[in-house]
This record gives structure tokens, C-alpha cells and sequence, in this order.
């Protein structure tokens, strides 16, 4: 959409505002954005979300060369749907579209993995996993010291959580 | 009756907390979905219908300090019960205008209030006054456990957990609060202000949510990036930024008090005036003229009343009235209720 003001850029910015109790809608570039000194905007980072991810995935080349009748095994919803609707169907369509899904979660969060909450219940094993993890970080930096007396405290650690982790299970078995 | 009772009560986030003038209240959502059937969205009303017997089993059994989860159908609500929730921020528009099998659960307090079949499965929500994020997030949590010791949450190690739009996918949350920044409106800079938080990864929107005004001066801010920062890292950058934008307020408030002081005085005045000795008073007045009053009250020219600034503000708007009145009223009959009950407010003294 173009500017309201100036009619010639991009509209970027969505603003609300109410003049003498009647409430106007505009749609301004981010230049005339910054000189309107009106009163009480709200600004709104795109006009909706569905609006926004249709034009991050307008963007995107993919798009446009993926078959886009292939729907999702769960929900049955195809792509484009998941496009109009700015919502994906369910889990499934996460892996199902992950390829087309990167770039919008790149734009839409900066890219990166999932920090924070794990599930108490059934994150428990990435939670070991992830401690196992770090542990074996600290080991590789105890060995460079060549503290090796905690080190090898360390490398039990591991070895025990790997066991209710069920790593290797085959030597599990074994013992 | 009982739901009545429920619904009648003094939201906790309404509460006047002291020695927080800028920061009103702070909200705390978390997105969750169950595993293996579809979102809401597309969900049929059988799957719809079935996710919110499980999901309303659940949270009834939930107890934060004692008190119990009510949950609410709202396809068995009268609509004006339902305009209450919404006035009162328990749930949002979309869970209001949806068609579907959907609810929300309540403590009495009204400081829980969790969504279901909204566009995830489950929203769990900790609306607080003040700024204590930290402390609604902890309760938020709490929340998220008791009921994942019952359901199975869709949450993958890499996404974190899955929601219906690809803006909340990770943590699931959206951290926000609600400021009063009447000064920087009057000084025309709240615009400029409040655009460079884009630029910093959060949203600014009105009282009433997405697309609403910022009638009454007052802004919610929240974060916009949910993947790949931890609760923690989200909360203090919000907080971070929140604390800026109560420096500028109050360095905005001062610069006023020593260069415009007569005009604010008797905008203040004024505004007490009206709100005394109205009539009449539509939405927009009583929220301008509250904004003014709270302004005063903040910083000292006028002797504070005894009801809280957020309360009069939720209270008086037409669903709260209607339902408090218990009957229905014409636009006008609204504003003359207003007006009654603002009067009776105002007229409080604190410490009476
Ligand atoms: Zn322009
Ligand atoms: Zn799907």
C-alpha cells in the first residue's frame, strides 16, 4: 500500500487516531510517519500479522517454486492456506513446511534455536540432554587445565546420565 | 449466581501499587498447544469441542495459593458476560468474536486467567499491577506445569513450542506492560518515542489491544521476538526499555511543572472539575479527563481519591456498566451512568 500523506513510498507504518471523537486510519511511509506530529498514535508494526507474513513470504523466492497443492499429512492444509491465513495448521505443518518456514522465522525472530522453557514432564531427556552437553563442554576445558581429578568427576556425570538417558544402549546391556 | 460473584470482583491487575506512577499493570501469556490434533483454527467443532473437555478437567484442578480455577464456557455466556471478560482484559477479541467450543478459566481474583481454543490451544495468562514480570511469569509457570502433568504440550527442541502463528513460536510468550505517559503525549513526543521500540523488538499498542487507541495516554508495550531468547533475557529487556520510558515521562512530567505550570494546573483542575460534576460523560472524556486527574494525583497538585485510576477506567466502560447496573442501557443513559458513577468515585477521599 502506498503512503496516505505522500502517495509515493511504501506504506510502513499503520496509524490510529482520533481527531474531535471521530477515529481516521492511516497508513503512512516511514518518513511521513516521523514528521506527522499528531496526537495519540498507536503504531503497529504491519497491518495484521497474516498481512505481514504475506509479505515476508512474498518475498520469498521459494514460495512461488514449491508445489504448493502438497497439503500437510495431519491437518490437511496446504501452504498457500497456511499464507492466507498466517497461522500454520498444527505440529506437523512445522516440519512439513520447514523449508518454506526458515526465512519467515529468521525475519520474524532473528533466527536461532529455541531458548528457554523446556516442558518439566516430557522435556525431561532434552533437558539431559542438554546438561550432558554442557558437561562435556566443562570436561574438554578441565582436560585442557589438566585438572584431571575433577575431570574424571565430570566424566562420570556424563556417563551416569547417559545410562538413564538410554545412549548407547546397547551398553546397557552389556553390563 | 456464582459466576455473577465471579465476575463482579475487583480484577487484582486493577489495583493501585504504590510508588508506580508510570506502570500501571503487567501481563504475562504463554502459548501452548496440545500434541497430535489440529489448532483451533482448523479444528472441527467435534476436535474443538474435545480439546476443551480435556483442557477444562485439567485446569480446574489447578490451585495458585488456594484459590481454584471457575472455567467459563463462553458458548453458553450471555454476550454481555462476554463484553465484560474483555472489557476487564481476561480474554481477548478473538476468543470473544470465535465461534467454536471455547473458554477461559479464572482464579477469583482474576490475576489467572487462561484461554482455551483461542488461536492456540491454550493461553495462559498473569495479568499483576505494577512491574514485577518476574513474579507473573514464576505464577505463569506454575501454570504451565500443573497442566503439563496432564496433557502433552507440542514442543520441539530446536522451535521450542509450536504455535498456530509463526510469531509466538518459541517461548510461547509475550511479556507486556501498560504505561501512562500523559505527559510525553503532551509534549508531542510520545510518537517519536514510542516508534524506535520497533527498532528494539517490541510492539506498542493501545489499552484495548491491537488496533485500538491510545485513549487515556496509556500503552502496552511487549516483546516481539519469542525464539531464540530465554523468559529472562525477554523480561529484562522489556523492563530495561520500561524503566527508560518512565525516565522520560517523569523528566517530561518536571519539564512541564517548571515551564507550563499554570496550563497544567488547570488542565488537572479542570479535569477534576468535570469529573466531580458531570452529567453526562462519554468514553473518550472520562478517559481523557482520568488521564488528567491521575496525572495530578501523581505528581502532587491534587489530593488523590480513594478508587483506583485503572479500575475507574475498565468499570466504566459499557459492558462493566451494564452488567453492574444490571440492565440495559442507550448510548445516552451509558453516559449519564458514567457520570453517576464517576461522580460517586471522585468524591472519595483517600483515607476517609
Ligand atoms: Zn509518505
Ligand atoms: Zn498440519
Amino acid at each position: 500500500m502506498l503512503c496516505h500523506r505522500c502517495g509515493q513510498r511504501e506504506a510502513s507504518m499503520h496509524l490510529i487516531q482520533t481527531v474531535n471523537g471521530k477515529t481516521r486510519e492511516l497508513y503512512l511511509c516511514e518518513q511521513c510517519a516521523k514528521q506527522s506530529q499528531e496526537m495519540n498514535p498507536v503504531f503497529h508494526p504491519a497491518m495484521g500479522v497474516a498481512g505481514l507474513l504475506q509479505a515476508l513470504w512474498g518475498f520469498n523466492p521459494a514460495v512461488n517454486e514449491v508445489q504448493k497443492e502438497e497439503n500437510c499429512p495431519v491437518c490437511g492444509v496446504s501452504f498457500t492456506q497456511i499464507t492466507r491465513a498466517g497461522k500454520l495448521g498444527c505440529s506437523r505443518c512445522y516440519e512439513k513446511f520447514e523449508a518454506q518456514l526458515a526465512p519467515v522465522l529468521r525475519r520474524l525472530h532473528g533466527g536461532g534455536q529455541h531458548k528457554g522453557k523446556i516442558p518439566q514432564r516430557r522435556g525431561a531427556v532434552i533437558r539431559d540432554k542438554m546438561e550432558i552437553k554442557e558437561l562435556k563442554e566443562r570436561l574438554q576445558a578441565l582436560i585442557r587445565q589438566e585438572n584431571f581429578e575433577e575431570a574424571a568427576g565430570v566424566r562420570d556425570q556424563i556417563k551416569g546420565l547417559e545410562q538413564t538417558l538410554g545412549v548407547g544402549g546397547d551398553a546397557n546391556a552389556k553390563e | 449466581m456464582q459466576r455473577n460473584d465471579l465476575l463482579l470482583r475487583q480484577s487484582a491487575w486493577m489495583q493501585e501499587v504504590e510508588n508506580s506512577p508510570v506502570v500501571l499493570s503487567n501481563r504475562i501469556r504463554l502459548a501452548r498447544n496440545l500434541e497430535n490434533i489440529p489448532f483451533p483454527h482448523v479444528l472441527t467443532a467435534e476436535g474443538a469441542w474435545q480439546a476443551e473437555d480435556v483442557l477444562a478437567a485439567a485446569l480446574q484442578k489447578i490451585e495458585i495459593e488456594g484459590d481454584r480455577l471457575t472455567y467459563l464456557a463462553l458458548n453458553s455466556l450471555p454476550p454481555l458476560e462476554v463484553k465484560v471478560l474483555l472489557e476487564k482484559h481476561l480474554i481477548s477479541l478473538d476468543l470473544a468474536n470465535a465461534k467454536r467450543p471455547r473458554g477461559v478459566a479464572l482464579t477469583q481474583d482474576h490475576r489467572l486467567a487462561v484461554m482455551v481454543n483461542e488461536e492456540d490451544h491454550v493461553r495462559i495468562q498473569v495479568l499483576m499491577p505494577g512491574d514485577r514480570l518476574t513474579e507473573s511469569f514464576r505464577q505463569a509457570s506454575l501454570v504451565d506445569d500443573a497442566l503439563e502433568a496432564e496433557v502433552d504440550f507440542c514442543f520441539r527442541e530446536a522451535q521450542g513450542y509450536l504455535t498456530a502463528c509463526p510469531t509466538n513460536v518459541g517461548t510461547g510468550m509475550r511479556a507486556s506492560v501498560m504505561v501512562h505517559l500523559p505527559a510525553m503525549v503532551m509534549t508531542n513526543q510520545v510518537q517519536q518515542v514510542l516508534g524506535t521500540l520497533t527498532q528494539l523488538g517490541l510492539t506498542v499498542r493501545g489499552l484495548f489491544g491491537e488496533g485500538s487507541q491510545a485513549l487515556g495516554n496509556i500503552f502496552q508495550l511487549s516483546n516481539q521476538i519469542t525464539l531464540g531468547k530465554s523468559e529472562e533475557d525477554i523480561i529484562t529487556h522489556l523492563q530495561a526499555v520500561t524503566r527508560q520510558m518512565v525516565e522520560i515521562e517523569m523528566t517530561a512530567r518536571e519539564n512541564m511543572r517548571q515551564q507550563a505550570s499554570l496550563m497544567l494546573e488547570d488542565k488537572i483542575w479542570r479535569a477534576r472539575g468535570i469529573l466531580q460534576n458531570a452529567r453526562r460523560l462519554s468514553s473518550e472524556e472520562m478517559m481523557h479527563f482520568l488521564s488528567m486527574d491521575r496525572l495530578g494525583t501523581d505528581m502532587g497538585m491534587i489530593p488523590g481519591t480513594g478508587t483506583s485510576f485503572t479500575a475507574m477506567l475498565i468499570n466504566s466502560h459499557p459492558g462493566c456498566l451494564q452488567y453492574v447496573l444490571d440492565k440495559e442501557l442507550e448510548p445516552e443513559q451509558r453516559d449519564e451512568e458514567r457520570s453517576r458513577i464517576i461522580r460517586a468515585a471522585m468524591s472519595e477521599k483517600r483515607g476517609d
